[in-house]
């Protein structure tokens, strides 16, 4: 009776999960029913904002004949309405298939959305159940988002994916800052930080095109676009805001020639004191760095001299590369994007409530000292920079 | 009875896993921030509160020293004792309500948005129904296991997000004031209500109870800060916007090409409710047996199992129902009756109404 019993309550409970847990998101919906949207441009349009997406083309990749030559691998759709959700709901009518926001992986805005109020157009990414706070935001330099979910790449794959992928890379390169939906939520929170997106372009290949990184574009704390940093100045960002990951360094020694580093780790350090009533940052960047190449130097010089005319070089020029940055940031259209106000925050609580109605003019007027320490790690391969 | 019995850890192993589905699925109160560094305070008052808290339940099971025949299904007809259990199985009963009703709404906001998980959420009955009739001795060597692979998964989980904590997402510390942190200290501590069914379970539990009882409140409540503070550390403000930010906090998670590790945490947060509700099914189904000792537990338990479901599909049937279940007065009667009203009259009328000597039958 027992087992019975058990066998039973076995097959119910098997048949229940079957029957209500095979499928993805809703009960008896087939992938090929869904729009699974893998990239999202938004536009500005007459009726509000044009939305195009890129979608996976289902169809084509549960086909049973494994063929994946016949068609393109997504597909595009766009739409227009007088918000970023009445656009992305008649995606609907246009595909007939209900949008699926879990997997997106980037939000392009168009130039012209960049000019807009921030908080209007990602207000629906925030609220909606399905979007992930992963998704990364890019701006489309100088161009609509619909060119660069458009783009003709040289091959037949997920654009969007390219695209998160080269954004991915960038912020390990220490290139630009990552900003994902959470990132930018809680940058538009503060009540002092200009928040920093990354840029991004197009540009011919031959018959194709490629993507670019275009540096980042700047956003008050209103949330309103302010102007573009190069992509020498985003580069000092990392530095200035402590997200130093990897990427490069390139030097210019004193005789003419040229050292070029790899960043393996770095951190910035702070110390906040108020002189003379301004604020003055003093930074210390700590960089651990491998050294890649040395031209026009002696083959494999090693000497200590000459190792420490490289270290000298390489923090002369991340210090440069921070200074370029801060001046840009402390220009006329400037402002805060490297979270000094959120350090004083947390540093010096009562000094910042004093200061933040002011901030943008308090920023401008903080002095920055820095100072970089350059270890070197490895000099070659598997040498290390030791004293024998 | 010997198969029955289970050792203290495995007890509270089974309750470690229950008080932890109660913090992933946590839902501050509108007036309070998650997001503040503040928030790591909590899980030190809860393991206080928990602690102190649990001094009737101590004091009851001092009175009772004959534990293993005693206990409140002591072979004991008095009318008292029964009321008792109908209270604690009322309790428990709209606990588990709350717990899946809480889980129904993060099933249908974050697993699959806008889909009606009334099925999934029978099915969820019926299995930790089932569950509760394999006994007290099956739930808790099967928590042993559930908790051993919740650990190792929360901890995987939590190394994957380390690299995307930054510490300028914290804030300065009592910026909101004490009594601020004093408020939501207290209301985070009530999450912990199981405290109060072991009380239902003193009889079966063999070992060190208190020594288990505090290495618990303290494994949580670190448990508890290490969650809060890789929430706050990874979103920041963002938190205070997110109905279930733990989650929201996991998604971001990844581990070279494991990019979903939502999944995984899904299927932690199954492993916790199921226990707990286990728990608790089996709770009620003890108290209810004992009031009405001719009704076998089986059926018992199908009768409970279909009036929560039937219960759950009329709350799961609109939104508004949800807000009930997170209705703070009934968060403090959930605590606050099983854990203080309810040990406390037994205590009263065991030490100054009727020994409790007079009680114990003579076998």
């Amino acid at each position: 009776m027992r087992k019975i019993y058990r066998t039973i309550s076995l097959m119910v409970l098997c048949s229940l999960a079957l029957l209500n847990l095979s499928s993805c998101e809703k009960a008896g919906t087939e992938l090929s029913d869904l729009m699974i949207i893998q990239g999202i441009g938004i536009d500005v349009a007459k009726e509000g904002y044009k939305i195009t997406v890129e979608i996976l083309n289902n169809e084509q990749s549960g086909s049973p004949s494994g063929d994946s030559s016949a068609e393109n691998k997504t597909k595009i759709y766009n739409a227009a309405g007088d918000s970023v959700a009445s656009a992305l709901m008649k995606l609907t009518t246009k595909s007939g298939n209900k949008p699926f926001y879990a997997q997106n992986r980037v939000i392009v805005l168009g130039e012209a959305t960049a000019q807009r109020n921030l908080t209007d157009v990602l207000d629906f990414f925030e609220r909606n159940y399905d979007s992930r706070a992963s998704q990364l935001i890019c701006v489309a330099k100088d161009r609509k988002a619909e060119d660069i979910i458009r783009a003709k790449l040289l091959t037949d794959t997920v654009k969007s994916k390219i695209l998160e992928k080269m954004l991915e890379s960038s912020y390990e390169q220490s290139l630009v800052p990552r900003v994902r939906i959470v990132d930018a939520i809680n940058t538009i929170k503060d009540d002092t930080t200009y928040l920093c997106i990354p840029a991004v372009a197009v540009q011919n290949n031959g018959a194709n095109q490629d993507f670019t990184l275009e540096g980042c574009a700047l956003f008050d704390k209103d949330e309103s676009f302010c102007m573009y940093l190069s992509t020498d100045d985003a580069r000092g960002l990392a530095f200035l805001d402590n997200n130093i990951r990897e990427g490069f360094i390139s030097a210019d020694l004193p005789n003419g020639q040229k050292a070029t580093f790899v960043i393996v780790k770095g951190k910035t350090h702070y110390q906040i004191i108020k002189e003379n009533g301004k604020l003055h940052y003093k930074l210390r960047i700590d960089l651990v760095c491998d050294l890649e190449e040395v031209g026009g130097a002696e083959f494999f010089s090693t000497d200590d001299d000459f190792m420490e005319k490289i270290k000298g070089a390489a923090g002369a020029s991340v210090a440069q590369l921070a200074e370029n940055t801060l001046i840009t940031l402390q220009s006329e259209h400037g402002g805060d994007g490297i979270r000094y106000g959120r350090r004083l925050y947390l540093y010096d609580n009562n000094e910042y409530e004093k200061l933040k109605s002011n901030w943008e003019k308090e920023f401008k007027n903080s002095l920055t000292s820095l100072k970089v320490q350059v270890t070197i790690r490895r000099i070659g391969e598997e040498t290390f920079h030791s004293k024998k | 009875m010997t198969k029955s019995r289970v050792s203290a850890p495995q007890f509270f192993s089974v309750l470690y896993l229950s008080v932890l589905s109660s913090i992933f699925m946590y839902i501050s109160s509108p007036k309070t921030s998650i997001s503040q560094t503040d928030s790591l305070f909590r899980p030190v008052a809860f393991i206080v509160i928990s602690v102190i808290f649990a001094i009737p339940t101590y004091l009851v099971m001092k009175t009772v020293k004959e534990k293993a025949t005693s206990g409140l299904r002591v072979n004991n007809k008095r009318f008292f004792f029964k009321i008792i259990s109908g209270i604690y199985a009322l309790v428990y009963f709209v606990a588990i309500l709350r717990a899946l009703a809480r889980f129904d709404l993060f099933a249908s906001s974050e697993l699959f948005p806008g889909t009606d998980m009334t099925v999934f959420i029978i099915t969820l009955v019926i299995v930790c129904g089932l569950m509760s009739l394999l006994g007290l001795g099956a739930l808790a060597r099967a928590g042993v296991i559930f908790t051993a692979i919740v650990v190792v998964a929360t901890g995987f989980v939590m190394l994957s997000l380390f690299k995307d904590v930054d510490l300028l997402n914290f804030t300065p510390l009592m910026e909101q004031g004490f009594g601020r942190i004093f408020y939501d200290s207290l209301y985070f501590a009530l999450q912990g209500a199981e405290i109060g069914i072991i009380m239902l379970f003193l009889p079966e539990i063999k070992g060190r109870i208190v020594k288990a009882y505090i290495i618990w409140a303290i494994l949580s409540g670190i448990t508890f800060i290490l969650i809060l503070f890789f929430t706050i550390g990874t979103l920041g403000a963002f938190a205070d916007t997110q109905l279930f930010p733990t989650y929201t906090a996991v998604t971001l998670a990844e581990f070279g090409l494991l990019e979903r590790m939502d999944a995984l945490e899904t299927a932690i947060w199954v492993l916790c409710i199921v226990e707990k509700v286990s728990l608790y099914f089996l709770g009620i189904t003890n108290c209810l047996e004992f009031i009405l000792p001719k009704i076998s537990r089986r059926i018992i338990a199908g009768v409970c199992m279909g009036v929560v479901s039937l219960m759950l599909s009329f709350i799961s049937a609109d939104l508004e129902r949800f807000y009930f279940m997170s209705y703070e007065p009934l968060v403090i009667a959930l605590y606050v009756i099983p854990v203080l009203i309810l040990p406390i009259a037994l205590i009263i009328y065991l030490k100054k109404v009727k020994p409790y000597a007079e009680n114990i039958p003579n076998n």
